[in-house]
């Protein structure tokens, strides 16, 4: 297997694979090659998200419309934009943002702040009220049960219909705290806290698949790219 | 007997962790050599994103939003490689576009990885067309829906929107065939379906990674029409294109060949949680048995 192994003469590979044998030597222990990976992680993270920042928002969506002329620079062959007043009105609320970085001056911030959540709020509501809440009660309740055109039962959709209700209905039942969960009232809480159990089991399973699926991932990039065996 | 009982309890009890992690490293890496890989098929939740394509009618433009990172890729990339290894062969130009600022970069892997190796054939604007990453998550899709050139005046290239043939007929999000958001997290597929699929009449499919799969699936028939869950839900749908398009080999099926140690993993994860278990099983019947 050894004389199978063609080491890569990529830089880049060479890179991603020492970094990720740091963040796997964590495994062992903290040591000062995980922190080393760490700090680069963190550093490379922020200094990417600043860099897209400026030029995806601030450079096209406040400089470009305030100096107009600015477009020449970066892209000398595209055309001239227009000047656009309404660019100064998310630039003072952007200037006020900043405003917390002085105490005595930081309650300014929390007008671009309220502006934001507000706005957010307000357009978001709709959507979710739509989605999150009348679509989910009538995908829960459903037409299962209802029979086809062809007037043929379709009784494996049903049942799951009537499981999705159920269950459904008994979590909501377990989360009622106004009244003594005990009898048949107390039956429906206990299958709702079952439902529950086997809702967070699922979703943890589902997790463990996904990390799983990480670590196969960086294998495979391990033995592929960087040792050439696969 | 209650000794021996003990004995085991407390070695299972205070085994190093480090241990387990050396086996699971193990068995995915004999797995990986191997070369192992588990037979699939698509689910019924997969089964309907490969019919919407194959019935699509004839160039009918798809949108592919890749709304993930490279921490998400080994789950999502391969989704990414099997629609489009899907869409091109059945003649369906591909919009590329991203709502993570990262997916340019995996626009590109995807266009080097599988368009220009597989379908060298394949004409930039005509085939396909990346728009690439714009800001403003849900605020970017609700703009998209009337008009794409409100925030993509041009491609990654440069080139006007209105000079590529991929994107010939498209004005809004609506006239698209099909819209799929590989999603990793916020925003993603969740902000499709909000400002979207419930507000368009397009067909929306999605994909996403194993953690944020419970959050999609009640969404799953009503709301999507598919869902591609993990590594998993990629190897479904390269099962449904093995199945439907033989000249779709096993060399392009990365997520089938990553089943294999996946499940390999699985199974020791299963047989710690058993240990695990029999540990207290014993520690249970040694206090029993003790006067």
């Amino acid at each position: 297997m050894i004389a199978a192994i063609h080491l890569s003469g990529d830089v880049q590979v060479w890179i991603g694979a020492l970094l990720t044998l740091m963040v796997f030597s964590f495994l062992w222990r903290d040591n000062p090659f995980y922190k080393f990976a760490e700090h680069v992680f963190v550093g490379v993270s922020a200094a990417y998200w600043m860099v897209m920042g400026f030029w995806t928002t601030l450079w096209p969506a406040l400089v470009l419309k305030l100096f107009p002329a600015a477009g020449r620079w970066s892209s000398p062959d595209a055309p001239v934009g227009a000047w656009d007043p309404v660019a100064l009105i998310p630039a003072a609320l952007g200037l006020l943002m900043l405003a917390r970085l002085w105490p005595r001056l930081s309650w300014l911030g929390k007008w671009p702040t309220a502006f934001a959540l507000g706005t957010t709020a307000g357009y978001s509501l709709v959507r979710y009220l739509r989605s999150d809440f009348l679509y989910q009660i009538e995908a829960t309740i459903g037409t299962g049960l209802a029979p086809t055109a062809a007037g043929r039962w379709l009784w494996q959709e049903s049942l799951a219909q009537l499981l999705v209700l159920a269950g459904t209905v008994s979590g909501l039942v377990y989360f009622v705290n106004t009244r003594e969960q005990r009898g048949a009232y107390g039956r429906v809480a206990r299958w709702g806290l079952l439902v529950l159990m086997i809702t967070f089991g699922a979703s943890f399973g589902s997790a463990v698949m996904g990390r799983v699926a990480l670590l196969v991932g960086r294998f495979q990039e391990l033995l592929g790219p960087w040792l050439g065996i696969l | 007997m209650n000794d021996r009982c003990d004995r085991i309890a407390t070695w299972l009890e205070t085994l190093d962790r480090r241990w387990i992690f050396l086996v699971l490293a193990t068995v995915v890496v004999v797995a990986l050599l191997s070369g192992v890989t588990m037979p699939d098929r698509a689910t019924s939740v997969v089964q309907p994103i490969y019919d919407c394509i194959e019935n699509l009618p004839q160039g009918a433009p798809i949108l592919l939003s890749l709304d993930y990172s490279p921490s998400s890729a080994p789950e999502l990339e391969p989704m990414a490689d099997a629609l489009t290894q899907h869409a091109l062969l059945t003649g369906h130009p591909i919009c590329y576009m991203s709502l993570y600022p990262t997916g340019n970069n995996m626009i590109s892997r995807v266009e080097e990885r599988i368009i220009a190796r597989e379908f060298p054939q394949a004409v930039p604007a005509r085939d396909w067309v990346s728009l690439g990453f714009q800001v403003g998550g849900e605020m970017l899709v609700n703009s998209l829906r009337d008009s794409l050139t409100a925030r993509y005046p041009t491609d990654m290239t440069g080139r006007p929107l209105r000079d590529v043939p991929a994107l010939r007929g498209v004005r809004g999000l609506g006239d698209f065939g099909l819209i799929v958001s590989l999603s990793a997290g916020q925003p993603g597929l969740k902000e499709w379906i909000l400002y979207a699929g419930d507000v368009l009449d397009v067909p929306l499919a999605g994909g996403c990674t194993g953690v944020g799969a419970p959050q999609f699936f009640p969404y799953y028939p009503l709301q999507i029409l598919g869902l591609m869950s993990a590594l998993k839900g990629a190897a479904e749908y390269e099962a449904a294109l093995a199945r439907g398009h033989p000249e779709f080999t096993a060399a392009n099926q990365p997520a089938t060949r990553g089943m294999g140690p996946q499940s390999a993993a699985h199974l020791v994860i299963v047989a710690f949680i058993l240990l695990g278990n029999a540990g207290l099983l014993l520690r249970f019947l040694a206090r029993r048995r003790s006067p």
